[in-house]
This record gives C-alpha cells, structure tokens and sequence, in this order.
C-alpha cells in the first residue's frame, strides 16, 4: 500500500548536548507524543544536511517546519518565525554551504541551504528558532532557552494545524 | 624492529620492552625525532626574506568550510618564489563529547559519540561498540562480523564520494579551473580522456564541466550513488547516519535473506558506476602532471601513513587485546605503519604502543601521572598514551610558539603519520597478509581488484604505490577506496549467505536486554580500533565500577589537522601546505585564491566536528578569521 502523501514535515535540528543547541531535539522528543494526524511526519533531522536534502527529495512533503536553536545576535530565548521557503542561493554560496555540510556539520542553515540548492526545500518553509544563551556542552538547556522552547512548541502546533489538509 | 625513536626493544619472543639504563625513556630531549627545521630557523629564514622583497604575505585562510569556520589555515606565503613558507593548522572549534561520555555507562558512548557528526555516525558508534564489547569480554558470533563489515562498507560507499564529487570535485571543475587556472582550459579541451571507454567523457574539459557543482552530471551522480549506499546502510542498521542497532558482541538488527537479497540488488548498482568513478580519478592526475609537473608537488609530503586496518574476519575476530595482532593480521584491510615509504609494523600491539597524543601547541594542560606503564600483556605504554592521557581543557590566547589549536598532535612513534581511506591501500598491498580472494589481491606493491560484471562487464584493475605522494594521488587513493569498500561489502555479503545456509543466524553475543548483567564492575581498558572514511579512528576506553572513567577518541582529521608537536615538527596540513608550490597566476595578488592550498586540504577529506571534541566550558568559539586577510597575524 503506497504511503500517505505528506502534507507537512517537521524536523529539528540539533546538536546533541551541546546546551541551548540541542533544543530541536527535545522540540521532537515533545511532538514526535503529539497527535497532528495522517500526513503529517514527525523527524529529527541532526544530521548531514546533503542526506536531510534526500529525505525530503523522497518525502516531497507539501510543507516543512524546521525547529531549533540558532545564533543570531538576539536577546537570549528570543523566539522567531522566519520563511525560509522559495528563496535560491547563488550557485558560488550554494556549493559552500553543500561543503559545509560534507564537513560534517548540522545546522538550520545548513538544512536550508543545502535542501534548497539541491531543489528539495518545498516552497513553503518556516523555520521556528530560539536564540540560545548557552552553547557549551551540557545536557540541560538554559532557563531563557526551556522557557523559548514551550514557546517555539506552540508556534510550531500552529504552524500544523494550519497547514494540514482536512481530512474528508 | 619498528621503532626508532621510542627507546623500545623486542625480546625474542616479540615481548617489547624499553630499553636498559634510560632514567627518563619518554622525556623529550631523550626520544627525539629528527627535524629538518625548528620553527626558529623558519622563523629566521622569513624574516630574511622579508627584509630582502616585499612578496612575502601572511595569509588566514579558511579552506574547508565558510559558514562554520572550524578549521582556519594560516600561511606565510612568498609569491615571488611561489613558495608558502610556513603553515599553520588553527582548528578554532570545539565540543564536549568525551567529557560528556564519563561517568555514564559505557553503552550510551556508542550513540553519544554517533552525533559528534553529521556524517560519521556509523563508523563512531561502531568504533565505540568494538571498544566496549573488548572490555566486556563479548566476542560477536560470526553474521555480527559479517554484518558490521558490510555496514561499513556501505557507509564508505557513502562518505567516498561525498567527498569526491562535493568537496574536492569542484577544485578541478570548469567552473574553478576557467577561473584560477585559465591556462589549463585550452589543455583541456585538447586532451583526451584515457579513460573515455569508462567514463564516457572524450577530453578533459568534457569531464571538467561534469564536475560543476550542483549542475555537473558527475556531481550529480555522485549526490545519487550517496543516497544508495545509505540505503544500503539502512536496509541493514534501520537508520543512518545515527544507527541504534550497533552494540556490545554484535548488532540488534533483523537479517532475513530478503535483507541480503536487497542489499545485494543495490551492490550490482555500485559496480557499474565504481568502474566510471575509478576512470575519472585516474585521468585528472595525468592530465595535470602532463600540463604542468610542478602539480606533483601540490599537498606532497613523506609518506608517513598510519592506519588500524578495518573489517574483521569473522572467524578470527574474539574482541580480546591479547589476541589483537593476530585478529588484527587477519582484517581485510591489514593494520599498518608506513614511514618514508616503508612498511614498519603490522602488528596493532605495536600501532598502540607508539602512540601517543601531545598538547604542547593546543588548549590543554598536560596531564600528571602515568596512570598506566604498560598494556596487559607488558608492553611499555609512554604517559602520553590514550590510556593515560586525560582531557583538561585550557583556552588561551592564540600564539604561533606557545598554543593556537583545539586539535591535539597524536604521533607515532614521535613521527608525523597521516591518516586517510588510502592509507589502507598501502598497509594492505605492501604486507600480503589478507586471506586470499577471488576479488582482491595484495601483490606487495599494489592491489589488484576485480570489479564485478553488473550491467557491463566485470573489469580487472590495479591501484599501484604511486611514485609521487601528493594531492591527486590522495584522491585517486580515495577512489581506489570505494572499489576496496564494495568489493569488501560484496564478499561479506556472499559469508552471509553461506552462514545463512549453514543455519546460523546468531547476530548478538548476548541479547540486548541481557547485556547488563555482562557490565563488569572492575577496571577495564579496551579500545575499538576501526575505520572511517577519512581514515584511523580509534575510541580508547576506561571502565571502573561499571562506568566509563576515560574516553578518548583519535580520528582521521585529528591526527591530519594537528598543530606542531613538541619538536616543531608540523602536522600533516601544514607540512603538506608548506610542500606545496603556488602555480596560480599572481601577477595580480588581489586575486589570488591560494587554490592550490586549498586543494591540497580538501585532498585529506577533512571533517572537521570530529576533530575538536573537547569541552572546556565557555561555550563556543567563534572563528576569527573568515576570508583572505592580507598582514594578520
């Protein structure tokens, strides 16, 4: 039986105990126990951006919702939406990025560029991130980061259930 | 006798021991290598140049990745002569992975040190499930071996062309060498390709174009062979690149022939295109030397290889110390220490014991107490060993003489030694120890490798010691890698039908959910010596009361990116920079790009969140260098 197509695809990006930049992992942990309904996939996606690139090739989700930590200059635990769909690099900061990503490092960035230069990023694509205020190793996350992370949790439920297809 | 500047002896029966009546056998003034050169006379020299022309540059580069910034290079560079007259290998980030791993059980290492990367998740959980599993006393029943071993030949049928086609490829792209090499293009659309039969490109600039990035049908193809051998991965570890079925005395997967048979669809795949991959890599190094000789020495140094060997036979391998030599001789890929071209030693007992890791040039403090004077069977272990060294963290400012990297400088035997999937190449063709094979034959000076027929027919070749060690020679290696890696995965794949016809289908010594009970409660050292694309990995492992009580992890980029050692010998970035002639045109120094720096680092596969996995508790270092900055310091 071929699978259910997918309707929006939620991933998060992290670094696994590396303080406030493992956030996206624990983001899953919480919505992976969530119940969005058929279409919608659940994943983490700490991994080589070039193989995350791959999987949405073989998904062809109808929307992406990345989750994590990224350093921005912000006030510590800010959370932010940004669009990262339909945007296209130059061809010279594309190839960067895909070595970036072959150097072994995870990143929303990354994901983003490189899922774009390779032609994976659906065009509707938000990435929900919160400023981390401790990126040295740890296993806990900073109270500024616990507290953007229920917020992140909530903008990133919205973001499903507003994009999900209503099931006939 | 391996070793010559360790003061260590043999006695007849191959026990090592150190020599008679040397108060301080480890000091350094006592068990020195011979330098060409200290820094000071390279100093010296320097300043003499520059008080004579005004070609002289200092250079911070940032060869291998731009948005993270982990590994800067900085040279000092006399474009007159075209010549870098020093190099310096900074890596400026850092992570926590081995000091996160202490005091937990020493299961969860295997799924810690997985996510120190984003590519080398395989080889670090494997690395580390052979490190535990020694210290258990848990030898894997043969399919676990089997398995394993195509696994990561898989994930070598993964990493090589990544790096091929979307790191180094675009180097040699018409993209890149239209830019900074003009003079080659006409060269290129005249030269045609030896290899056209196989990769069906009929000049050099044909398959130049192909190596566009993103758009070019090589890199393409490359993108796509790297989803397959993932999916070979998968089919058999459940999930890649953070596999969690890879544990203590086997693997916890389901193999049922329908796994083999789909494993074995994908396989036919792969021959085909290795034949085309093989072709390429081979014809871009002759058309180079061919255009301009001087590409001869682009990235050259001694050859000075190290490598632990990787793939066990699966009837040899018990996951014990004592037996690692023999065990070790029997991998298909055969342990090895090779200095200036020669092959030193096979034997892992003797790889562990002339190993030794120094932080004089990185942000650590030295470590008192030799914790450990020798390895369980007697053999001398110097206090700079793994077993003995502990990770203490110190950040400093950044100084050319005192410390300027988070990269430690391992050595063997106090020499420089490089680590990379080719290094496996040498140890194995010179020593002609591997168990005979249909496929594979070690001949002493070369591999001989028959590509089985998949849609087109099988084709016997040949990777030979190549006369020049340099760049290109790096990546042809890298290439003759991947076939190695197939042709490895296809005859562990024929075991395992054998042993799934002979009825044995056991793939965990003990089963999962009764491995606690194995947890021993004393002091253990082991240690998982495997492999991983870029080359050496090895997880050194303490255990007391249950725990892990030390965890040090060497990997391929740790030992290619380190900084000078205690004697100023540089480590293989810099050294392989500072051999390196500038051939791009500077008539225009605004323009230059240092290509040929850049190529020789690429050349070594860097993977930079392997190297700096230390914690100091700061938080991030941030790069402080970015692009070309003429004058800094």
């Amino acid at each position: 039986m071929p699978a259910a197509p997918t309707d929006v695809f939620v991933g998060g990006v992290a670094e696994l105990w590396q303080g406030d930049l493992d956030l996206g992992r624990r983001a899953i942990e919480v919505l992976a126990a969530e119940d969005f309904g058929a279409g919608v996939i659940v994943e983490e996606l700490s991994y080589g951006a070039v193989a995350v690139a791959q999987r949405l090739e073989d998904l062809r989700p109808r929307a992406l919702v990345l989750v994590g930590a990224a350093e921005r200059g912000r006030p510590a635990g800010t959370v932010e939406r940004r669009v990262v769909g339909g945007r296209a690099l130059p061809h010279a900061e594309a190839q960067i990025a895909v070595g970036d990503a072959v150097t072994g490092y995870v990143s929303i960035d990354l994901v983003v560029d490189v899922a774009s230069a390779l032609g994976a990023l659906p065009e509707d694509a938000v990435a929900i991130e919160v400023e981390p205020a401790a990126t040295g190793p740890s296993e806990e996350l900073s109270p500024e980061a616990a507290a953007g992370l229920e917020h992140a949790l909530e903008l990133v439920k919205a973001e499903v259930r507003g994009r999900r297809v209503p099931v006939a | 006798m391996c070793f010559k500047n360790l003061p260590i002896e043999f006695d007849g029966s191959g026990q090592a021991r150190l020599k008679g009546g040397i108060a301080d056998p480890y000091s350094f003034s006592v068990s020195r290598p011979e330098v060409r050169m200290t820094d000071a006379e390279r100093e010296s020299q320097i300043n003499t140049l520059i008080a004579r022309n005004g070609h002289v540059k200092d250079l911070n580069m940032d060869p291998v990745t731009r948005v993270a910034g982990a590994l800067a290079v900085n040279v000092t560079a006399d474009l007159d002569s075209g010549t870098y007259l020093d190099a310096r290998s900074q890596a400026t980030l850092f992570r926590g992975y081995e000091v996160i791993a202490m005091g937990r059980d020493p299961r969860d290492a295997i799924f810690i040190t997985s996510r120190a990367c984003g590519v080398c998740g395989g080889v670090h959980a494997h690395a580390s499930a052979y490190a535990i599993e020694m210290a258990m006393g848990l030898a894997p029943p043969p399919l676990a071996t089997v398995v394993r071993n195509m696994q990561e030949a898989a994930e070598m049928g993964y990493d090589n062309p990544l790096h091929l086609y979307l790191l180094a490829g675009p180097d040699y792209s018409e993209l890149v060498v239209k830019a900074v090499n003009p003079e080659l293009w006409p060269l290129a659309e005249k030269w045609h390709c030896p290899g056209e039969k196989q990769h069906g490109f009929k000049t050099m600039a044909d398959l130049m174009s192909a190596l566009n990035p993103l758009t070019g049908e090589l890199y393409r193809e490359g993108l796509e062979f790297t989803r397959l051998s993932r999916e070979m991965f998968v089919i058999l570890a459940g999930k890649y690149p953070h596999p969690q079925t890879v544990c203590p005395g086997g693997v916890s997967s389901t193999i049922t022939l329908q796994t083999l048979n789909e494993y074995h669809s994908k396989l036919g795949r792969i021959f085909d295109y290795a034949q085309r991959l093989l072709a390429v890599w081979d014809d871009i190094p002759e058309f180079f030397y061919e255009a301009d000789e001087r590409y001869t020495k682009v990235g050259s140094r001694p050859v000075n290889l190290i490598d632990s060997g990787f793939w066990d036979d699966p009837y040899a391998y018990d996951a014990t110390y004592a037996n690692c030599s023999e065990w070790g001789d029997r991998r298909w890929s055969t342990p090895g220490v090779v200095i200036d071209g020669k092959l030193v030693t096979t034997r892992l007992t003797d790889i562990n014991i002339g190993w030794e890791e120094f932080v004089e040039h990185s942000y650590y403090e030295e470590w008192a107490g030799d914790r450990y004077e020798t390895d369980e069977l007697g053999n001398p272990l110097s206090p700079h060993h793994q077993w003995n060294k502990r990770t203490l963290p110190k950040p400093t400012g950044r100084s050319w003489k005192d410390k300027y990297s988070w990269a430690t400088s391992p050595r063997w035997d106090r020499h420089t030694v490089e680590a990379g999937a080719y290094a496996r190449l040498f140890t194995t063709a010179m020593a002609q120890r591997r168990p005979p094979s249909d496929l594979i034959e070690s001949t002493g000076t070369s591999l001989k490798m028959l590509i089985p027929k998949g849609l087109i027919a099988e084709r016997a070749v040949e990777w030979t010691i190549p006369e020049h060690w340099n760049a290109f020679e790096r990546n042809r290696g890298r290439a003759y890698h991947y076939v190695f890696s197939q042709l490895v995965g296809f005859e562990n794949l024929l075991e395992a039908y054998k042993l799934f016809r002979s009825g044995e289908r056991r793939v965990s010594a003990v089963p999962p959910s009764e491995l606690d009970k194995h947890i021993p409660t004393d002091e253990r050292r082991s240690v998982g010596w495997w492999g991983a694309g870029r080359g050496w990995l090895s997880h050194h492992l303490v255990m007391e009361g249950g725990k892990i009580a030390n965890y040090q992890i060497v990997t391929p980029s740790t030992i290619n990116a380190s900084p000078r050692d205690p004697w100023d010998q540089p480590g293989p970035y810099e050294e392989a920079v500072m051999n390196t002639p500038i051939i791009e045109d500077v008539s225009d120094p605004s323009k230059f790009t240092s290509i040929d720096m850049l190529r020789t680092i690429r050349s070594f596969d860097p993977c930079m969140p392997c190297t700096t996995h230390v914690d100091t508790g700061h938080g991030t270092i941030v790069r402080e260098v970015n692009t070309c900055a003429c004058g800094a310091d």
